[in-house]
């Protein structure tokens, strides 16, 4: 059978990466991921510290042996939203904009707009890379653990915080039966006939039922089952269960914790102060000239 | 007019880190009328040799001849002809039951030949015939696919595709989850489509099916075809448990009686018998 | 001593849809059993109404002479059941986990686990796969982890409901291999084996037969395939060597139901 990659998938290796816990990574992810989200003064400064970020990205997949080819293949459907999402924001007005870089038939685009459309696409990628290392080194169960444990609070106000941990860690696992499910329909209904590329809407709606119905069907009577399965070895929701993972902090989380959280707060710090490093580096420089 | 597939190779997630090679260079060649059966371990590429057949699958290396109509690894699924290489070669695949969608079992029946711009009347005079060859009762055709019987179901699906047809049939574990009567009521139906004329090539682990039913079998393991000769050939190799085949169990039986009767005759227990009858005494 | 009861048990879908009409059997701690019918004569449905996964219409069923329902968790904990798809029953991420989810839902303690674990693996050879997805596996090998997962909860009755039919010969042999394992363990688990393959009816001792929503025939799997009218009326195909000897019989051989294969072909040979 085809193994379709999935992505964004598990993989079972032993890095460094894979062991720290899934709390901290969980933790990790949403503090690089305001890192990206800030602005860091002008452009430029945004620039190179999105550049930094960049590399520091690649070195944690490279040391959790992510492929970036393997993402890039995955990723192939998406190219399309990256692309629309950078037109449109070339061709958005805004009145800040001073610089023209083209004029196409009276309409200006200005390199502005050139440069914000790219820093999107930029901090884009990297929130799905980032996203892609946690979920490929980290089990779903454990990251159903991870967000269990900081949702306890909510169990204060009687939210069942165990079942929905349980529902996304089943639903993670589905995931890759679901797409299996579907290439097999599709290319069920393809030798049928059935085409899902070209044809007017109403065509393509009626040929896109062909695999939704199936889907939903099997979906269904697979979660049935699952049901079934879940309550014959006494899975009984909201219901008091042990644990058979123990998570324990360990001294690569200590580590990893302060580098992480020392960037971060770098970072933060740097958002927070509004540099223009050019400026910075400019005077830097000239200091270290005087000086001499 | 035939099959004739060239060094065909096929690789999943090529470049990546999880790349798998899945066919490696066949070569083979079927012949104008065929009812061949492809067997071995699952995983050894069975059904993905079978997908490159009608275009479900583009070679990575290699080519694919079907009469006139030429597949190779820079063949586009958007081409034009794609279309005719479906209609000509229809393909069930398994668990079959589970594609059905359309409210009744007609209009399902119905959608291939409207996919392929065929007149409502005439799609709904075809999809009729279709469902008459594969035996479904007529009180059926308006019922909704669901309320049909395991067999019901897997025979209306093989009316799906018929209803276009096929001069070349593809099946992937037709048997597999029915019955003794949904067996027994495929397999007539198969004999029955074979000696009007189509062609058919299905995968199965079933052996019983393959030496009842077919004439000739390729044996594949790890991607490559290890041999494509007549049934009686393929079951009589020393090294088949090797290739994860368990020869079936009258065939096992009456090897020992080879010398005395024609073992190629033997399909089941009562050809055996018959045979003992004719030879003996 | 009886260990399940079925008195007078039907089961209706909507008013009128009847899957199973009236009725009543008794199962004895330690048997073996199989239960066999066509597809849609209700025999998955009878399964999942011993382990209460739903209620019939009538009747009523007891375990060790009680009764019990769908809310009665303490005896429901003594029953197991291996589905027919693979994939569908695998609710842990890795097969330690796997394993170890029924024994969280029991509450056992963690430190208890991992010897559990390794003990129920062990016994379907799949120790080596402790740390595999089940994307790795293939479904032989996923059905034996549902063993696993089941009978490390100490049950004492575990169905089979068609957990061969999807599976290739390989795997299928492993199950019934697995199968033989559990027959000879100590703790003389009662296991009933729902199937339509006639060779693992030849596993068990004693065979029930649904047809037209009852009980058809209920005896010895031996007397039921030597009987060639009773099989035609029941629409089943008897194993190879029960169809072969009635066959060889027939045509005047002198062959017993009794002969092993091979004493079968050096009397063909005479």
């Amino acid at each position: 059978m085809g193994n379709e990659f999935v992505f964004g998938n598990y993989t079972p290796y032993n890095t460094i990466i894979h062991k720290i816990d899934c709390r901290l990574k969980l933790f990790f992810l949403v503090i690089l991921m305001v890192a990206v989200f800030f602005s860091y003064g002008t452009f430029v400064t945004t620039l190179i510290i999105d550049g930094i970020l960049l590399v520091l990205i690649s070195i944690i997949m490279f040391i959790s042996k992510i492929k970036f080819i393997t993402i890039l293949k995955s990723l192939k459907f998406i190219w399309i939203t990256f692309l629309f999402i950078f037109l449109i924001n070339i061709f958005l007005p805004n009145k800040n904009y001073i610089t023209i870089a083209f004029d196409i038939y009276g309409y200006n685009i200005y390199w502005e707009s050139i440069l914000q459309s790219f820093r999107i696409l930029l901090r884009l990628i990297m929130m799905i890379l980032l996203t892609v290392i946690l979920t490929s080194t980290t089990k779903s169960t454990d990251l159903s653990f991870a967000l269990e444990w900081y949702m306890y609070p909510l169990k204060l106000i009687k939210f069942p915080v165990s079942d929905f941990a349980m529902i996304i860690s089943l639903v993670l696992r589905c995931i890759p039966l679901i797409l299996n499910e579907t290439t097999r329909i599709k290319k069920a209904q393809e030798s049928r006939g059935a085409n899902f590329t070209t044809g007017n809407i109403f065509k393509r709606i009626i040929t896109f039922t062909s695999i939704i119905v199936p889907l939903l069907l099997s979906a269904i009577s697979r979660s049935l089952d699952m049901a079934d399965a879940m309550t014959i070895r006494g899975f009984i929701p909201s219901k008091k269960r042990t644990r058979y993972h123990i998570y324990k902090f360990s001294l690569a989380d200590l580590f990893s914790f302060i580098f992480v959280s020392g960037c971060c707060c770098f970072l933060f710090y740097l958002a927070y102060m509004q540099f223009d490093l050019l400026e910075v580096l400019f005077n830097f420089t000239s200091t270290i000239t005087v000086l001499r | 007019m035939a099959i004739i597939i060239n060094n065909l190779t096929h690789i999943y997630n090529k470049k990546t880190d999880i790349e798998t090679s899945a066919l490696n260079n066949i070569s083979l060649k079927l012949k104008d009328h065929f009812f061949t059966a492809i067997i071995g371990k699952t995983g050894s590429g069975k059904t993905t040799f079978l997908q490159h057949l009608n275009g479900l699958l583009i070679p990575n290396d290699g080519e694919v001849i079907l009469d006139d109509f030429k597949i190779t690894s820079n063949y586009k699924k958007s081409k034009k002809n794609i279309l005719e290489i479906r209609k000509k070669v229809g393909y069930l695949f398994q668990f079959s039951e589970n594609q059905l969608f359309e409210n009744t079992v007609l209009d399902d029946v119905m959608f291939a030949p409207l996919n392929f711009k065929i007149e409502k009347e005439e799609a709904k005079k075809l999809a009729i015939e279709a469902l008459k060859l594969v035996n479904l009762n007529e009180t059926l055709y308006e019922k909704s696919p669901l309320n049909l019987s395991g067999g019901e179901k897997r025979r209306a699906a093989l009316a799906g595709i018929l209803a276009l047809k096929p001069k070349y049939l593809l099946l992937d574990e037709p048997t597999s989850g029915l019955d003794v009567t949904g067996k027994n009521d495929l397999i007539k139906l198969l004999k029955k489509l074979y000696e009007s004329g189509v062609s058919i090539l299905l995968v199965t682990h079933d052996m019983d099916l393959v030496l009842n039913c077919c004439n000739d079998v390729i044996l594949m393991d790890k991607g490559k075809v290890i041999d494509f000769n007549d049934v009686y050939s393929v079951f009589k190799r020393d090294d088949l448990e090797n290739y994860g085949i368990v020869r079936p169990k009258i065939f096992e039986f009456c090897k020992d009686f080879e010398k005395f009767i024609d073992i190629n005759k033997v399909k089941n227990i009562d050809d055996f018998i018959m045979e003992l009858k004719k030879n003996g005494k | 001593m009886k260990l399940i009861e079925l008195k007078n048990v039907s089961l209706i879908y909507n008013k009128k849809d009847v899957v199973l009409n009236n009725i009543s059997f008794s199962i004895n701690e330690g048997e073996i059993i199989s239960i066999i019918g066509e597809n849609g004569s209700g025999k998955s449905t009878l399964g999942k109404l011993i382990t209460k996964l739903i209620e019939p219409t009538k009747g009523e069923l007891f375990f060790k002479n009680k009764s019990y329902s769908i809310s009665n968790e303490e005896i429901r904990k003594n029953f197991g059941m291996i589905f027919q798809n693979p994939d569908n029953q695998f609710i842990g991420n890795t097969v330690e986990d796997d394993v170890a989810f029924g024994l969280e839902n029991r509450c056992i303690n963690p430190k208890d686990m991992p010897k559990i674990i390794d003990e129920k693996l062990n016994l379907v050879d799949m120790i080596n796969y402790k740390k595999y997805q089940p994307n790795l596996l293939s479904g032989g090998q996923k059905q034996r982890v549902a063993i696993a997962s089941n009978i490390a909860l100490n049950l004492s009755l575990l169905i089979f409901d068609e957990a061969t039919s999807m599976l290739d010969p390989k795997g299928e042999l492993e199950v019934s291999n697995i199968i033989e394992k559990l027959k000879k363990a100590d703790n003389k688990m009662t296991l009933i084996i729902i199937t339509h393959n006639m060779e693992e009816v030849l596993l068990t001792n004693r065979v029930l037969v649904l047809k037209d929503q009852k009980i058809s025939y209920d005896g010895k799997p031996d007397d039921l395939f030597k009987n060639e009218e009773l099989l035609k009326t029941l629409n089943i195909n008897p194993p190879f060597k029960y169809e072969l000897v009635t066959k060889l019989k027939k045509a005047g051989f002198a062959v017993d139901f009794n002969d092993s294969l091979k004493s079968i072909k050096d009397k063909i040979w005479q």
